[in-house]
């Protein structure tokens, strides 16, 4: 910014840029505020946001209750969003390198199929998505669940990876290959590291679509033991006895939102510049 | 088929297309064991292309490749013991200079003593130490260079490709690290290298023989001096020499030897001409024109344009024939705009070449 930046500008930048940011992290901040109340306080309409009277744990230990126990549930979201990542994440690197650099015929025609997917609604799939998995066995398994997963991210990760590749220049692969290098370890030892902030965009996104997912994961699994929190939260919702649990709905939100914020705080650098690789010079 | 005992490189009537564009036609070519040769030739001749299929970046369309001894036609960049410099350096950006110089040798193995060893040698001899645990961004363009040649030398590669390494450097520069390059050839006697570039500057000063090109093929071949004082062809006499050697069309004469300029004028060439009347162009360096001074005029016209360099002064003389002659004159001398010269050259100076294009020899009688 130049030094001549009118003050009454200045401010209204700021401004409009604190009131977006409390927009955005008000439902965050409340969800937490009223994890905290007690159960009976928590069920009344919710303003103010805060606990009035005492600052209790307890909906957190209700919340254990439900299910077969908060840290299975954990861990299958765990297990399914990690095997979502690390699937999406070798499929696409290596589509999209690909893509990218190798010629073959239909190339193109095969580019448009994958990412014209993105606009076919994955509720309307769901129905065969299930008969096909049925008949494979999978479906009530959490590996079924990750397949499903890394379908609906592949046609954005391969994009991804694909301008990410393009954007480095063919000649650093040419001087590695000259070195002495395999086309091998040209994508592992000098491709990669170039590629990583691309890498890290497709991994957050797998990561969030994976862990908030709820439909599919709703459809495709049955057994109690095998739900992952969102299905989880919602049991929750439903409640026992008719009534809802408020307190420990808004506990199970906190808990889901750890993950997301603390790998979107360690990785928003290289994830930023993913989304604006290529984009310029 | 075996090679040549010394030949260090082969190629064996290799062609490369493109699809249905053919860009390399046919070339055959020998190169030996610590010979510095020059690929030269305008754009788009296929001087790259053909330094590509020799590093193994692009596989041949038909013919076959040897480097010492082995054939290589089909083996990948990697196992052809080559080392390339590329026109936009192509530095690993994530890796420091050291890294970067290192590389080649953490593939191949090499103990991390040696490895230090090479990599501090190159890095001595290249004077690019302090910048050793620098990122490739935080480089100057010549400063690259220096870490891409680096990068070659630290392997003790048999084969040196360079595509247009000076190309991307400010004029000082490219001065100076073509002496670079020459004290590095120096260096390493025993080291092939092959250089592409489309200054002719470059090619004269380093080359041990210069190969040039056009359109896919090879024009001529032939030690700098050799190109300048007998070019094969109107094409090569144009492409080497600067200014181009002038070329006056002509008629050979009916006393053998003798070229008639289009303006009437009979000159002796001593060269074979052809039977009387065929068509010739008789060619001559600006710097082998001088005043005539009472010699017959080879050329005789108005100066039209005056440039002084400082050190010589070029004239562009309007002659007789339509076409611009140049002269190289000494700095001091300044003719006007509009001044008439009369120039001529020895007569061993006199280039003839026939419609077809080719020099014709001297005469044998
Ligand atoms: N990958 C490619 N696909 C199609 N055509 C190509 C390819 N690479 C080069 N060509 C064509 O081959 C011809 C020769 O290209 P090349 O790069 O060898 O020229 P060059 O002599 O190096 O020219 P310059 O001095 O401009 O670098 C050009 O007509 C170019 O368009
Ligand atoms: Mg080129």
């Amino acid at each position: 910014m130049s030094a001549r930046v009118n003050p009454l500008g200045r401010a209204a930048y700021h401004m409009i840029g604190t009131v977006l940011a409390l927009t955005f992290i008000a439902p965050l901040v409340w969800a937490f505020l009223s994890s905290l109340k007690p159960a009976a306080e928590a069920r009344l309409p919710p303003l103010p946001p805060w606990p009035t009277g005492s600052v209790t744990v307890e909906n957190y230990v209700a919340l254990d209750g439900y299910g077969v126990g908060f840290w299975s549930h954990a861990s299958n979201s765990v297990i399914v969003s990690i095997g979502t990542v690390v699937l999406t994440v070798i499929i696409s690197v290596l589509g999209g390198y690909g893509f990218s650099r190798f010629r073959f015929p239909f190339k193109s025609v095969f580019f448009i199929m994958i990412i014209s997917t993105i606009m076919i609604p994955f509720q309307s799939i769901l129905t065969p998505l299930f008969l096909i998995l049925s008949k494979a066995g999978l479906q009530n398994s959490l590996f079924g669940l990750v397949l499903i997963y890394v379908t609906l991210q592949l046609p954005f990760s391969i994009f991804m990876m694909r301008n990410a590749f393009d954007a480095v220049p063919i000649e650093i692969e040419e001087a590695a290959r000259v070195d002495g290098a395999s086309v091998f370890t040209v994508l592992t030892r000098v491709m990669l590291p170039l590629v990583a902030p691309g890498i890290v965009t497709v991994a957050i996104f797998a990561f969030l679509a994976a862990w908030n997912e709820f439909l599919a994961a709703l459809i495709f699994l049955t057994d109690q033991e095998k739900y992952t929190l969102p299905v989880l939260i919602v049991a929750v919702r439903s409640g026992r006895y008719g009534s809802v649990d408020w307190g420990a709905v808004q506990s199970g939100v906190t808990v889901m939102m750890i993950p997301c914020v603390i790998l979107f705080l360690l990785l928003q650098r290289y994830y930023v510049r993913g989304l604006t690789a290529g984009a310029v010079k | 088929m075996t090679p040549a005992a010394e030949s260090m490189i082969e190629l064996r009537a290799v062609r490369k297309s493109f699809g249905a564009l053919d860009v390399v036609h046919g070339i055959d070519l020998a190169i030996d064991k610590g010979e510095f040769v020059v690929f030269v030739g305008p754009s788009g001749c296929g001087k790259s292309t053909l330094l590509r299929l020799i590093a193994g970046l692009e596989d041949v369309s038909d013919g076959e490749i040897w480097i010492d001894g082995r054939d290589v036609t089909d083996d990948d960049p990697s196992r052809r013991g080559i080392a390339m410099v590329f026109q936009s350096y192509a530095l690993y950006p994530h890796m420091s200079v050291k890294d970067n110089l290192g590389f080649g040798l953490k593939l191949a193995r090499t103990p991390g003593e040696e490895r230090e060893t090479r990599i501090a040698r190159a890095a001595r001899m290249l004077q690019i130490e302090p910048l050793l645990a620098r990122l490739p961004r935080a480089l100057s363009g010549g400063q690259r260079q220096r870490v891409a040649i680096g990068r070659a030398i630290t392997r003790d590669p048999r084969l040196f490709l360079f595509d247009e390494p000076l190309s991307n450097l400010d004029a000082a520069l490219r001065v100076a690290t073509r002496v670079e390059i020459a004290r590095l050839k120096e260096s390493l006697p025993s080291t092939t290298m092959i250089y592409v570039t489309h200054d002719q500057t470059e090619a004269m000063t380093l080359a041990d023989r210069i190969v040039v090109m056009r359109a896919g093929r090879i024009e001529q071949i032939g030690s700098p001096m050799e190109l300048y004082e007998r070019p094969a062809n109107l094409f090569v006499a144009g492409f080497i020499g600067s200014p181009a050697m002038n070329i006056l069309p002509g008629s050979a004469g009916e006393t053998p030897g003798t070229v008639v300029l289009a303006d009437g004028t009979v000159t002796l060439t001593r060269r074979d001409t052809g039977p009387a009347g065929t068509s010739v162009s008789l060619g001559v360096r600006p710097e082998d024109l001088a005043l005539a001074n009472g010699r017959t005029p080879l050329v005789r016209g108005n100066v039209i344009v005056v440039e002084r360099l400082g050190e010589v002064t070029l004239a562009h003389v309007q002659s007789g024939t339509d076409s611009t002659v140049i002269v190289k004159l000494p700095g001091e001398m300044a003719p006007k705009r509009g001044d008439l010269l009369e120039l001529a050259a020895k007569v061993e100076k006199l280039h003839v070449f026939g419609a077809g294009e080719q020099a014709r020899p001297p005469r044998t009688d």
